[in-house]
């Protein structure tokens, strides 16, 4: 005969048929460019995947063809000739490799127009476009909307080769992996996941986790979007005292404007709008995110590790709010 | 359990928070539930769809991730009506092989217990999933189910039985007065 504890541990066993996250996301809160992938973005929100820049993915992505006469959904007019749109784009890649050693920091803004209260992440991302076999660390720390902390979590991994898939990973993210690292460079790797969740008071190390990150600086999303998607150049603005450069990018579902520097050719700032939903139904996600590059000194290496708030109990694994048997 | 709060008070969870925070664990409760990875896929996916419709209606609850488990649940057992067309066909050990775990690494009695698990009607599995994976009471499981809490303590002891598995003594008496 059978005890229900055997019951409790067969049914424990179960939990490998869970799907990613990443598969089961509503369009609401999928992230850039459609393609009818789960984005960056939306992979680190909810899987307890962590974290990437995303930027680095929009920007290595850019291509800037003759807009001369392109109308823009603002209703402005794009300026850039060709030439000029030719040689921008060749700085910006040189610039952005000349960075790729950096820490990338994001801070987002989105607010989706259901609610309309708005929520922030905080990313940091080491080194910028890291290499195969090279060490990454990611951290992303969500903030509620009364700015307080819900999560934060540092992935520690080696950058794989790419087009490698671990053992372990779900079907359906093995089926979308190819795609989405085309796209939105996405990495499958087994690593470190230091995660504190702030609603249980807990925190964990979990080592030789599988996780899934972006390589958004990734040759194979530079060259998928440079074939597939254009951003424009607007012409020039200045964005907190910084002379910027406008782009702008948009397709049936989205709008992005992108803003960088234009004496460095470094990202400044990114506001996308997405548009998703039936006629009637149809739901705004707003995303405003500003770019920052650190260099890797010790004490912005320290940024890259979340902080384990005192009192907060160390579990084996992330903590099921309100799975356990002492519910109810 | 699904009682709403004031929507004035700016408690409600955003869905954005409860995919952060929530989601996971639900994702965990749908493999269990379905057994079938690409199954509950389509049901989160399906579930998740409608929820980020109406979250503003669905936050307002005083537990917005149980009304959400209610969902999954619901979309479960209603999955078949709606998808058949769809099954491969086959036949009933091509199914079992689809709920079977993994057996390299596995006892062999578990293996044997998850194969009988699959063969049990919807609900029944519902009702243990919910009572030993989830720890909710056949009280809360009525109220997720839509029935009354002795018709879920029926649905436990059929399938109880079916498995094979003896009741502890403390669930018995818990069974036997009606509640948790």
């Amino acid at each position: 005969m059978r005890t229900e504890d055997d019951l409790r541990d067969a049914l424990a066993t179960l939990e490998r048929h869970a799907p990613a996250a990443v598969a089961v996301l509503p369009a609401a809160l999928r992230g850039r460019r459609g393609h009818g992938l789960r984005a960056p973005q939306a992979i680190r929100l909810l899987a307890g995947i962590t974290t990437a820049a995303a930027l680095a993915g929009v920007v290595t992505a850019l291509t800037l063809p003759g807009a001369t006469g392109s109308h823009l959904p603002n209703g402005r007019v794009a300026t850039a000739p060709a030439q000029a749109a030719s040689s921008l784009r060749a700085k910006l890649l040189a610039a952005f490799s000349a960075a790729s050693g950096q820490i990338v920091y994001e801070d987002s803004t989105t607010t989706v127009s259901t609610t309309g209260t708005p929520m922030t992440t905080q990313k940091w991302y080491y080194p910028w476009q890291a290499s195969p076999g090279q060490q990454v660390r990611s951290r992303q720390l969500i903030l509620g909307g009364d700015g307080t902390p819900v999560q934060d979590v540092e992935d520690i991994y080696t950058m794989p080769a790419p087009g490698s898939i671990p053992a372990g990973l779900p079907p359906a993210v093995q089926r979308k992996l190819p795609v989405t690292q085309q796209a939105a460079g996405v990495v499958a790797a087994i690593g470190e996941i230091i995660d504190v969740e702030y609603g249980t008071r807990t925190w964990s190390d979990q080592k030789d986790h599988l996780l899934l990150d972006n390589d958004p600086a990734s040759p194979q999303v530079v060259m998928f979007d440079i074939e597939n998607e254009h951003w424009a150049v607007v012409g020039t603005t200045e964005l907190d005292g910084h002379e910027a450069l406008e782009l702008a990018w948009t397709d049936a579902d989205s709008s992005s404007y992108l803003w960088v520097d234009a004496s460095t050719y470094l990202p400044l700032r990114e506001q996308d709008t997405f548009w998703s939903g039936p006629a009637g139904q149809v739901v705004t996600t707003t995303s405003s995110t500003s770019y920052e590059l650190l260099a890797p000194t010790a004490a912005n290496l320290a940024l890259l590790t979340p902080p384990i708030p005192a009192g907060f109990r160390q579990t084996a694994t992330q903590v099921l709010p309100y799975g356990g048997p002492g519910l109810g | 359990m699904f009682q709403s709060e004031s929507p004035d008070d700016g408690n409600a969870m955003r869905f954005e928070e409860f995919a952060a925070s929530r989601l996971p664990a639900v994702l965990r409760f749908a493999g269990v539930l379905t057994g079938d990875r690409a199954l509950a896929e389509d049901v989160v996916q399906e579930v998740l769809i409608r929820a980020s419709r109406r979250w503003d209606q669905i936050a307002c609850l005083d537990r917005p991730e149980l009304y959400v488990r209610k969902m999954v649940v619901n979309e479960y057992l209603s999955w078949r009506r709606r998808s058949w067309r769809l099954l491969p066909k086959g036949t009933a050990a091509d199914v079992d092989d689809r709920l079977a775990p993994d057996h390299a690494d596995r006892h062999a009695d578990r293996d044997a217990l998850l194969a009988e698990l699959g063969k049990l009607p919807r609900r029944q599995r519902a009702v243990l999933i919910l009572r030993y994976y989830e720890g909710f009471s056949d009280s809360e499981i009525a109220e997720l189910l839509g029935c009354t809490p002795g018709t879920v303590r029926g649905y436990a002891s059929r399938a109880l039985a079916a498995l094979r598995v003896e009741m502890s003594p403390r669930m018995l008496a818990i069974s036997e007065e009606g509640h948790k």
